[in-house]
Order: structure tokens, then sequence, then C-alpha cells
């Protein structure tokens, strides 16, 4: 899970899965790690999610933290346009990884629940759509995408085979 | 392969060959210049070695990602080849290995001075404790170095959890746990543990190759072990060990080695490490504190010693404890008793003063009913003063004020003590009183009665009885009827006299009475019997006769009382009957010669004063 502070990340996350450990790591270690087991395309796998603090001033997102990723949710807060722009370097950031360019990567646009506040432009949403394999608006608030948002992302690494059985997402 | 005398020895001779030769043009072309190309290739092995030279790393690749067999067939050649590489010039090789050994062994090197450093810190850490002392003794006592000792008592660890974690991912890869160990799900876990080794490497600039080696949080260790592929943690609780890190690496190695195929392509699916499970669960190595054995004989005399000293001294304590319970409860009894006594004394006491209170109270009752008694007083109120009591009443002019009739009366002071009088303090309203006699004493006061005239009070009738003069009777009519509780008046038996007669009569009767008294009858020595003949005797007679007479004409009632005396010859006893017999002889002579025998008495003792044989004479006129 990466994206600019307070895109609703661990909310996300939050919706999506029990967490054993406490948010605290967030702001200790700049990670959380949790993990969900689903099924894709009669396909059992196990995703592990690392929760990666936002990207501000306080916390820069650490290589270390992508080095081994089978693929990536990137949230965008679609209520501030500057969290597209970290998204961007984000995603950069991601492909420059060894083996970067088959790492699957999904677009999650956050807080569709006020999506009458968006500031998001139509050239955003192309590239986002251009350079993404998925882009999926979500809301935590309200429950909606967020299943369809990890589920996607799993698929995507079905289908890419690289993995069998394990995911770190 | 064929041989070069093979070759040669097939070939058929020289005008046949020429044949063979168009034959061979005809049928095959150019193919069989190729193929006669193609073996002379192969039958040279200059040649062979240039083609084989073109494909043989590409070969070795592709047979290596087929199996292992490359490896075992390999090995040997490789091994001795170093051998002999190491026989023939062992610096070559030295020199190739330096940039990896020398790193190789100074982490070795690190690895080891550390443990020593961690053991000499626990021992000094140790040493100041108390049990350092309790340590030197059980080494003395059983004769092990003090080393030795320490090193049983202190380590005490358990391996509760083990984790193979794939480096670059994080992922967990195996996963081991104790039983009883409590662990969370051991994938995030992974996950954690992973990213707490990124954090701490990524914010403290450490050298590249330095790791995560522990992590402690009170009696917890994480003990990490990094290999090239995979990362083996083992979660101690206690002490561990430092032989715990060597095992630690030796594992690392066996897994290495037996997955290293696995390890380089993993891509998620963990299932293939199952058989490493074992290596995992070899490491769940525990290490219980052993105590230093100490002999039979010594723990039993320790024991003995102990379990008698504890007897004695809950015998001690017991009969201490009896002791003190005995004392206690005699205290107890004592206290009861003298509580009991002191409750009994004051029962008696309060009974004293309250018997003494009641005798008090009847007293006083007394005196009030004595006062009540007394006519022309009356007690209406009575209080207690500090000094005796409050009597209030009224009280008749005419009566007796009680000051001068009621006997004293002790005061209670105390329980049971009367030292001094009680004060009565008076205080009286005046009052006339109805009752007879001070009804009688007020008409004394107001009519003035002659002696022979008698008033009397009887049922509210006022009876006059005796002689009164004319006067005197009229005064009474008219007071009579003034007199408070007096209904009626009765002079029935009133005799109204002329004033003349009655004072002449009371001068006869005065007289009368002086001669009477002043005559004696004498006996003669020893005599008691009357001489009937005498003169004194019919004078007498006479005498008493008119007193009669006259006392009767004025209303009066007369009274002689004779008494007998003796002359003091005698003894005393005689003389008093002689007494006694004198006047009876006396009396009975005056009465049969006529003198009523109810006027006639005789006195109760005999005059002892006077020394003569006689009896003598009191008359009594009322």
């Amino acid at each position: 899970m990466l994206g600019s502070f307070s895109v609703g990340k661990t909310s996300l996350v939050k919706q999506y899965v029990e967490s054993v450990f406490s948010d605290k790591y967030h702001t200790t270690l700049g990670v959380k790690v949790d993990k969900k087991q689903l099924t894709v395309h009669g396909q059992a796998m196990t995703l592990m999610l690392w929760d990666i603090a936002g990207d501000d001033d306080f916390f820069k997102v650490r290589p270390t933290h992508l080095r081994g990723m089978a693929g990536a949710i990137i949230v965008i807060d679609g209520t501030r346009s500057n969290t597209f722009d970290v998204a961007m370097s984000l995603y950069k950031m991601v492909r420059a990884l060894p083996d970067g360019h088959n790492i699957p990567v999904v677009f999650a646009l956050n807080k569709a629940d006020i999506k009458h506040q968006w500031m998001l432009s139509e050239e955003m949403l192309l590239v986002l759509k251009e350079t993404s394999s998925a882009m999926i608006e979500s809301s935590a608030k309200d429950d909606f995408g967020v299943d369809e948002l990890f589920s996607s992302l799993a698929g995507e690494l079905v289908l890419t085979s690289k993995l069998n059985k394990g995911v770190r997402a | 392969m064929y041989s070069e005398n093979n070759t040669s020895a097939l070939l058929p001779s020289e005008p046949q060959a020429h044949d063979m030769q168009r034959l061979r043009d005809l049928l095959l072309g150019k193919d069989y210049e190729s193929l006669l190309e193609l073996r002379r290739q192969i039958n040279t092995p200059q040649l062979h070695s240039e083609q084989i030279a073109k494909v043989v790393s590409e070969a070795l690749r592709l047979r290596a990602s087929q199996d292992e067999t490359l490896s075992e067939v390999l090995s040997p050649t490789i091994e001795n080849a170093l051998s002999r590489s190491i026989e023939n010039d062992p610096q070559r090789l030295a020199n190739a290995l330096y940039p990896v050994m020398g790193p190789a062994i100074r982490q070795s090197i690190q690895e080891a001075l550390a443990q020593t450093f961690e053991t000499f810190n626990q021992l000094l850490e140790q040493s100041l404790s108390p049990k350092f002392l309790g340590w030197r003794f059980d080494a003395w006592r059983t004769g092990r170095s003090y080393s030795e000792v320490v090193l049983l008592n202190t380590l005490e660890y358990q391996v509760e959890q083990v984790f193979l974690i794939h480096s670059d991912t994080g992922l967990l890869l195996r996963h081991a746990e104790a039983p009883h160990a409590i662990s969370k799900d051991p994938d995030m876990v992974s996950g954690m543990l992973t990213a707490i080794q990124d954090f701490i490497a990524d914010s403290f600039s450490v050298q590249s190759d330095a790791s995560l080696k522990r992590l402690r949080l009170g009696e917890l260790s994480v003990l990490i072990e990094r290999g090239p592929r995979a990362v083996l943690a083992a979660v101690v609780r206690g002490n561990p060990p430092g032989d715990l890190v060597e095992l630690l690496t030796e594992t690392q190695e066996s897994i290495h080695q037996q997955m290293a195929h696995t390890l380089v392509n993993y891509a998620g699916d963990s299932e293939p490490f199952v058989r490493i499970h074992h290596l995992l669960e070899d490491c769940l190595v525990s290490q219980r504190q052993q105590r230093v054995k100490t002999k039979p004989w010594l723990a039993g005399l320790l024991l003995l010693a102990l379990l008698s000293l504890v007897a004695y001294l809950g015998y001690q304590y017991h009969s201490a404890h009896q002791d003190k319970l005995a004392l206690e409860q005699w205290e107890q009894q004592a206290a009861v008793q003298s509580l009991q006594d002191e409750l009994e004394q004051k029962k008696k006491l309060q009974q004293l003063a309250a018997q003494a209170e009641r005798e008090q109270e009847q007293t006083f009752r007394q005196r009030i009913k004595q006062i009540n008694a007394e006519p022309g007083v009356v007690v209406v109120n009575t209080y207690q003063t500090e000094k005796g009591y409050q009597i209030e009443g009224l009280l008749d002019p005419l009566a007796r004020h009680p000051e001068t009739f009621v006997e004293r009366m002790p005061l209670l002071t105390g329980a049971g003590v009367r030292d001094v009088d009680a004060v009565f303090d008076y205080s009286f309203q005046p009052y006339v009183s109805a009752e007879p006699a001070m009804v009688i004493k007020r008409a004394h006061l107001v009519l003035q009665p002659a002696k022979n005239t008698v008033l009397t009070l009887k049922n509210n009738v006022f009876i006059v009885s005796g002689v009164a003069e004319q006067d005197w009777r009229n005064k009474l009519e008219t007071y009579w009827r003034n007199m408070p509780g007096v209904t009626a008046l009765d002079v029935s038996r009133l005799r109204v006299a002329a004033p003349e007669s009655v004072r002449e009569h009371t001068t006869a009767i005065s007289r009368l009475v002086s001669t009477i008294n002043r005559a004696k009858y004498l006996f003669g020595a020893g005599k008691t019997d009357v001489d009937e003949t005498s003169v004194h005797l019919s004078q007498q007679v006479i005498n008493i006769k008119e007193l009669l007479r006259l006392a009767t004409a004025n209303g009066q009632e007369v009274r002689i009382v004779l008494t007998g005396n003796a002359d003091q010859s005698g003894s005393v006893r005689v003389n008093e009957q002689v007494s006694a017999k004198r006047a009876v002889s006396l009396r009975r002579s005056l009465i049969e010669r006529g003198i009523p025998a109810a006027v006639i008495a005789l006195a109760k003792k005999r005059g002892s004063e006077v020394n003569e044989r006689s009896v003598t004479y009191r008359v009594q006129v009322y």
C-alpha cells in the first residue's frame, strides 16, 4: 500500500482485514504488515499487505520496503490533486526496482463517497488509466470498491503467473 | 567413433574406388561432401574441440537447470583441481580467496569476542548480586570450579519459535514453535521482523554488510542469523548461550545447502520448505537450570536439623502460646471475678444505700404522721433539702408547734452515713381547726369554764356537763353557735347552781380534803389489821362521807388513794409486804363502813421515805 499521507491506505486495509498489530507501528517503524487469505480464479493465495507510512516530510518511503514486492496498490485522494503527483513519483520508484517493469500496479482513487469534491483532471485520469494495470474508485468509509481493489491486484498477480502462492503487495 | 586403422581397412581398391566415387557423386551430390567434412571434424580432435568449445558453457547451464547431476559429476573434479592447485601454488588460491576470507574471518572473530564480552558482562553483573555468595559457597562445597557453577546457574533458556524468512520478500518460508509457546500469526511476525531489520539498517547508517543480530526485550531475545537467501530468526526466552548462535549458523548453512535451488527460484510457494522443517525443530532447544546436586547425607542431615529446629521452635511456640493462653484465661477469669466482686460490692452498697434511704423515708413518714396526728396541724407538702426537709402546711394558732414535739432524726449523707440530724424547716399558714381537741381547747379559752364544768365534743355535738353558774350558761348559749365544727349543744348533764352555794361547797371541800389528808392510821409494831373501834376510823368515815356529798352537789368526783408505810426495822421485802397489807386492811374497813369501793384506791408504791407504821390518805377532787 503506497500513497501520500492521509489518502486512506490504512483505512482501506482496516476495511479489508482484521489487524493484529497496533496502528502505532506506522509512526514508529513506518510500516505495518497484515495478512489476507483469498482465492482468485480458483487459486488459493495469501496476500501479505505492507501498509507503508504516507510519503511526507517525516516519512520518506524506504526503497527497502519496496524490495521484494510482488504488486503495489498506490492510493490517491481524489480531493487532493497533489496526491496524484506523489502517486506518480511512487509509481516511478516501483518501476525503477530490479524487475520493476513486471510488477503489477493498481491505482486506488479513494474517497469516492465525496466524488463531487474531486480535483482530478481528465488528463490525470487518462495518465493513470494508461500507466496502471487497473484503476479502481474506492471508499473506505462506505466500504465501496475495497474488495474489488485487492482482488483486482490479486487477479493481476495470478495472471502475470509470476507467483503461485504468497504475494507481497 | 572410428579409429584411423579401421577406416583404412574398409577403403576399396583404386579403380573400384574411382567408380564408387562417381556413384556417390551421382547419388548424394554435395551432401556427401559435407558428410565427409563432418566426419573429418569429428575425427580431428582439434576441430572437434573447437566445435564443443562453442557450446560447452550453454550446455552446462542447460543441464544445471534441469537437475543436480552436474554438481555431483563436477564436484570431485573441482575438488581435485582445487587440491592440485593448492599443492602446486597455494598462494594463488589464497590471493583469490583473500577478499572473501578477510571479512569472513573478521566477522567470526568479532562474534567470538562479542560472546566472550557478553559472558564476562553477565558474570560481572551477577557477581554483584546476592547469588554470588551462594555460588561461591556451592563451588567450595562441591569441589567444582566457580566458573562451572556459574555456568550451570546462568544458562537457562528456551528457544520458543524459529522463523525462516526469505531475504528478498520478507515472506515466511517455514516456522517452528515449541509446545506451549504463544505466537501470533507467524506470517505477519515474519513481515514485521523484516520491516524492523530494514528500519534499523535504514535509520542508523551502518556498513552495508552489517545486519541486525539480536533484539532483546526483558528476558526475551530474538537471535537473527542472516544467510545469503534467507534469514533464520530464533525467539529465545532466557539467556541464550553462545553455542545457540553456532547452532543457528549451522542450521542456516544446512538449509542453504539443501534448498539452494528452491531459494534462488523462490516465487512465493513455501511448500518445498516442509522438507527442512526438522532442521528448524532441531533449533527449538532449551536448557533448564540444573541444580548442583548435593550429597544426599548432607541434605538429609540439613533437612533433619531443619525439621528438628522447626519442631523445637514449634513446641516452644506452642507451649509459650499455651502458657500465654492459660495466663490470659486466668487473667480473664480474675478480671471477670474482680468485676463480679466489684459489681456485687456495688450492688450491696446500692442495696445498703437503698435500704438506708428507705429507712430514712420511713422515719420521715413517721415524723409526718406524728405531726399530722397532732391536733391543729396539717402537713400539705414536703421537700427534701440539702440539710433535711422543708415541711409546708397549716397550723392552728392554738396547736402545739411541731418544733416542740417532733423527735430528732439523723440525716443520711452517704451510703449509710448518719452524722448529723436532719433540719426541719417549717413553713405554716395559720388556720382554724375543726378537730374536737382544738374545738374544746378554743372553747376553754373563750368560755373560761369553772373547775366542775366539763366540756366534750362527740359527733359534732358539744356536750357540757357538771355544774355551772347561770351567767356562764347564758354565755355558752351565744357562743356554741359560732363554734366551727359544732352542730348541736347537749346540756342534759349540766346542772345550773346558784353562785354562792357553789363557792361555799368549794371552800368546805377544800377544808375536808386537807383534814382527810392530814389524818393517818397508825399500826402497832408488826401489826397489819385495823382496830375497828378506833376513833380515827369513825371520824375519817364521817369526813369522807361529807366530802362525797359536797362534791356530788358541785358536780365533782372524788378519789382517795391509800398508801401503806412501814418502819425500817425489817428487810425491804418484808416491809413492802407489810405496807401493802396495811393499806388493803384499811380499805376493807372503810368499805365495810359504807364508803363506795370505787372511790378508794391503793397506791401502787409504798411510801419509802416515811419511816412509820401507818397508812396515809391522798384525796383528789375533779
